[in-house]
């Protein structure tokens, strides 16, 4: 048997991946950073890969085993390397995605379940109490009142469209949190999403703004390879967000009422909406679903920011996002994003 | 020994064991211990992360020991590398140890 760690992928690599992957019914995502492949070779060569994992960020994915070679520790040998990597990273904690199968398997690997929705997915987690010591952190910031509201947002970046977003809601509750999406594929970093949040509506009260932290699911970052379909894909992305805010958030500040953003003509929203309004129900958490901001005519939406913003097209934007947005946008310090944005643009026309 | 980041050491392979050493701040020390002899040693490991832990005055701490029947002495050396890096210590003053 002989190891390989990847840092950097080449075709030739990812085919060995892949071509393990394919006997397990497992897809390869494009997003790994760090993959480990096991050869069974006795000359030394790189043929013949027996076994494979990769992670992305904290989210360990795409492992596989030959079927041939079920059994004899290999899951386990490349699960360990994975974690030593990760722990040479100085990650605080190891997420893994995985079908409700193979808990028992994860279990003896360290992890410890999170939530498991349907048989499709489970959300496991290396440190045994990383979910409660979020909640704890969360909890510290408990207000009371008689109506606590939530909102969840990535404001990629924010917009008077956000704003609008959070001055309906806050309007209908005692206390609100907006949740943050926490990951930096955006565009904008997280730090920066959340300095222009709260730059933004720092007249507005009774808003308290925090990170999501590792346990608002990210679209970007779940995992996809083990399902079947898009739409189990979206339905399941769906679900487990839900139930983790469900189970997890909203009893540790104490919410009562979820606000999100309606998007008339989009069914990815509308899919997630309704997903969310069934697990949030059964847990006696009430949705409420708020009409977005229009712009002549046109709901504002932070891709077309993006998009102007990319091309200099500065004082369109004025319209479309508060003072402290656009002084950002117009400050050097948005320069980062704005290459970012670029580099995501030039893929797109590429692929297309 | 302040433990301020998150630091580990070990493997999941048979025989040996992999510790997670993370920051407690005003908890005190907490174990959880998951291992395969579990019935037979899980006090025996529990007091060698103890004792060890006390020799490396380690007052606060939340320690996940993930154990595939590790003997103590490997326990002992994998949980010192562990509190190490997670203290962001490079250098182990072996001699101070005793």
């Amino acid at each position: 048997m002989i190891e390989r760690w990847v840092s950097n992928h080449t075709e030739e690599t990812i085919r060995d991946c892949t071509s393990v992957l394919e006997l397990q019914g497992l897809l390869w995502e494009s997003d790994i950073e760090y993959s480990v492949i096991i050869y069974d070779n006795d000359e030394g060569l790189y043929t013949g890969a027996v076994a494979t994992g990769s992670f992305s960020s904290n989210v360990i994915k795409c492992i596989a085993v030959h079927p041939s070679y079920e059994g004899t520790g290999l899951a386990q040998r490349v699960v360990t390397l994975l974690i030593e990597e990760l722990s040479e990273k100085q990650v605080d904690n190891i997420f893994v995605f995985t079908k409700s199968s193979n808990i028992p398997a994860f279990q003896l690997l360290g992890f410890h379940e999170i939530v498991t929705e349907d048989s499709h997915v489970t959300l496991m987690e290396q440190n045994p109490r990383g979910i409660e010591t979020f909640c704890e952190q969360l909890h510290s910031h408990r207000v009371s009142g008689a109506r606590i509201g939530a909102l969840v947002m990535n404001c990629n970046p924010f917009t008077l469209g956000h704003r609008y977003v959070i001055e309906q809601a806050s309007r209908e509750c005692s206390h609100l949190f907006i949740l943050v999406v926490s990951e930096d594929r955006s565009e904008f970093s997280t730090v920066e999403r959340l300095a222009l949040i709260r730059e933004g509506i720092s007249d507005i009260e009774s808003v308290t703004v925090l990170s999501g932290g590792d346990y608002v699911i990210s679209r970007a970052t779940f995992p996809t390879y083990f399902l079947k379909d898009e739409h189990l894909v979206r339905t399941s992305y769906a679900r487990i967000d839900a139930r983790i805010f469900a189970r997890y958030l909203a009893p540790a500040l104490g919410v009562t009422t979820r606000f999100v953003g309606d998007e008339p003509f989009c069914p990815v929203t509308r899919d997630y909406n309704t997903q969310l309004q069934d697990v949030l129900g059964e847990s006696g958490i009430e949705v409420t679903i708020i009409r977005r901001l229009e712009h002549d005519g046109q709901a504002i939406s932070a891709s077309k920011v993006r998009s102007l913003f990319a091309q200099g097209r500065l004082e369109e934007i004025a319209g479309l996002v508060p003072a402290s947005t656009y002084r950002f946008l117009s400050s050097p310090a948005s320069e980062r994003a704005k290459q970012k944005i670029l580099a995501k643009m030039t893929v797109k026309e590429q692929s297309i | 020994m302040k433990i301020i980041k998150t630091g580990s050491a070990g493997t999941l392979e048979s025989s040996d064991v992999l510790i997670t050493v993370r920051s407690h701040n005003g908890k005190g020390v907490q174990i959880t211990l998951s291992s395969t002899v579990e019935k037979q040693f899980g006090n025996q490991i529990r007091h060698v992360v103890l004792e060890t832990l006390k020799q490396l005055n380690v007052t606060e701490a939340a320690v996940d020991v993930q154990d595939k029947g590790a003997l103590d002495c490997a326990i002992q050396a994998r949980l010192i590398a562990a509190v190490h890096r997670a203290a962001g210590i490079d250098k182990i003053n072996w001699e101070e140890m005793r």
